[in-house]
């Protein structure tokens, strides 16, 4: 069994009313511990309803969702659930609950009822891991966007999930701050082995992952290894390949000898190759 | 203006702010209870006091509470014009009830200056006037100190623990204490987003600037609903990140940040029932000692 498993998931927003949005349909896919997978799809493609499938703060209304062979519809398991799954959501701002930074982050901890101690060292650990620790004593609104990302990753870092899942969690920061949170998440996929599941609507970000899945219209269209992102059936979904993928076609049209490539490293690498 | 989620905190590293949040709250509170053991001119003349040692006795009390309040401003290293500055937002109050009190003064009284109908300007009214406003202002400065040494976190923590006992009989403390951190919290960034729908409104030529009051509170009405709405998707989204975060209310909580009674407490404690003890030995006559200094003032008078 997998980690992760969605078994033909279906879920509708306000059900049963004239409003109701079917934000996923019939959804099945798999997540293996250890993998770096990305998500992606338009706007209203149901890429967060997923997000929130996956650690019970949403439960299917048909099929199944589990993690580590707990279902999230028992709502025993789903404080067991939580404490291997934790969510980065988009805005910063709207997942704070203290007025000091480590009392922010302390907050996932002491919900599992630790020891001050120990709760302590999560605290000063998970800060530093994600270079924030000289910020502890602050306020979180004296922070730029990129800073209150990093500390809300700390927040849930402190829980020391076995999984994490951004949704869109980059989507409000500058260029810098991106950069900023996309390494670190490498870095906690590298040395934690941490499971990071990365929800996105830019294809760029989508190119750094191991596994990708496409959705539209609560659908999956398409998963698999980074091939998927030069797909054809993408431009039919109105989505666009990565940035390096386009260059490099484009490169291949005119007659350079360019190989396989996805991010704007590998192109450069490519391009310095084959001149 | 961001600010406001600190109150009117003073930061500063003094032994009053290193003090248990808890203990300060109590001591607070056994200031407040003191001042009010301090009887009325009234009171004590109905007693059977003689007005002279009703003087003596709750001018000595009084100092003795004077005394303590400015030994921990002292300790606190606030200034104390800030302390002072409490003061202000009473001050109107405390001084037209002082004038009524002394105009309309109707209990006991020996020493009548002017009388007509209801109006009676006594010595004792002058003296129950002015008590009032001491104890008022008192009233207002002890609690201002804990403020300005104590961060509304510290506080509400205090507060959460000091009222655990209540959770008992089903108050949901826990809740209570959560909901005014988050307030607390969003505080700053609700201003944020008024700031920025303001802005959003000016440049489509709304006007806030102009008008009487009642045309500009009308001009805020575009600005008040999406910051309403707004708040409530904070609120959807506060709730699930917090819920992601494998938040249960108080079930299993525990606490990074513990809180731990000190020397510095224990000093508070001595010095607080230092003067408690003497405001009562002033107030309930002990070792009769405010007849000794009555009758030593009066002689020093003669």
């Amino acid at each position: 069994m997998s980690f992760i498993e969605f078994d033909n998931v279906s879920y509708t927003y306000a059900a049963q009313t004239p409003n109701a949005v079917k934000a996923v349909k019939n959804l099945s896919l798999k997540i293996e511990e250890g993998d770096f997978v990305a998500l992606v799809g338009h706007n209203g493609s149901g890429k967060s309803t997923v997000a929130k499938l996956i650690n019970g703060l949403l439960i299917p209304e048909h099929g199944k969702v589990t993690v580590d062979g707990m279902s999230t519809a028992d709502k025993k398991s789903l404080f067991e659930i939580r404490k291997n799954v934790g969510i980065v959501f988009q805005n910063p701002d709207n997942q704070m609950v203290a007025t000091i930074i480590e009392d922010d982050v302390a907050f996932g901890p002491e919900n599992l009822g630790l020891s001050p101690d120990e709760i302590r060292k999560r605290v000063d650990w998970a800060l530093k891991s994600v270079d924030m620790y000289e910020y502890r004593e602050g306020a979180p609104f004296r922070l730029s966007g990129g800073q209150k990302q990093r500390v809300a990753i700390a927040g849930v870092l402190a829980i020391k999930p076995r999984a994490m899942v951004l949704d869109e969690s980059t989507s409000m920061l500058d260029p810098v701050g991106k950069k900023e949170i996309m390494d670190i998440v490498h870095k906690l996929n590298k040395e934690e082995k941490m499971t990071v599941i990365m929800i996105t609507h830019f294809m760029d970000e989508a190119a750094l992952a191991d596994k990708i899945f496409v959705m539209d219209d609560g659908e999956l269209i398409l998963s698999g290894a980074k091939k998927v992102l030069t797909d054809p059936l993408l431009a039919a979904h109105g989505l666009d390949m990565p940035p390096a993928c386009r260059i490099a076609e484009g490169l291949r049209k005119g007659g350079m000898n360019i190989g396989e490539v996805y991010t704007p490293e590998e192109l450069a690498e490519e391009i310095c190759r084959s001149l | 203006m961001r600010d406001v989620s600190m109150g009117q905190y003073y930061p500063a590293k003094s032994g009053v702010h290193k003090m248990d949040a808890r203990a300060k709250i109590i001591f607070v509170i056994a200031y407040i209870v003191m001042l009010f053991f301090i009887p009325t001119v009234d009171g004590y003349l109905r007693g059977g006091g003689r007005l002279g040692g009703y003087i003596v006795s709750a001018a000595a009390a009084f100092g003795i509470i004077i005394l303590f309040l400015i030994t921990a401003i002292a300790f606190s290293r606030v200034p104390v014009l800030k302390v002072l500055k409490s003061i202000k937002a009473v001050l109107a109050l405390v001084l037209i009830t002082a004038v009524i009190m002394i105009v309309f003064y109707g209990g006991e009284a020996n020493h009548v200056y002017w009388s007509y109908g209801i109006i009676n300007i006594t010595l004792e009214g002058i003296i129950s006037g002015s008590t009032m406003a001491i104890r008022l202002f008192l009233l207002v400065m002890g609690p201002s100190l804990l403020t300005l040494t104590t961060t509304p976190v510290e506080l509400t923590d205090g507060l959460e623990r000091l009222l655990f006992p209540l959770s008992l009989i089903k108050i949901p403390v826990h809740e209570i204490a959560i909901i005014m951190s988050i307030a607390l919290r969003l505080i700053p960034t609700l201003i944020e987003e008024a700031d920025k729908i303001k802005n959003a409104q000016k440049a489509r030529c709304a006007d806030f600037d102009s008008g009487n009051v009642f045309k500009r509170a009308k001009a805020m009405i575009p600005v008040l609903v999406p910051l309403l709405v707004s708040s409530f998707r904070r609120a959807d989204d506060l709730a699930y990140a917090m819920d992601s975060r494998c938040y249960r209310g108080a079930k299993g909580r525990t606490r990074m940040k513990v809180m731990k009674l000190g020397w510095r407490d224990l000093v508070g404690l001595v010095l607080i029932c230092i003067t408690f003890f003497g405001v009562l030995m002033f107030v309930y006559d002990y070792f009769g000692v405010a007849g000794i200094v009555t009758n030593w003032a009066y002689s020093v008078i003669a």
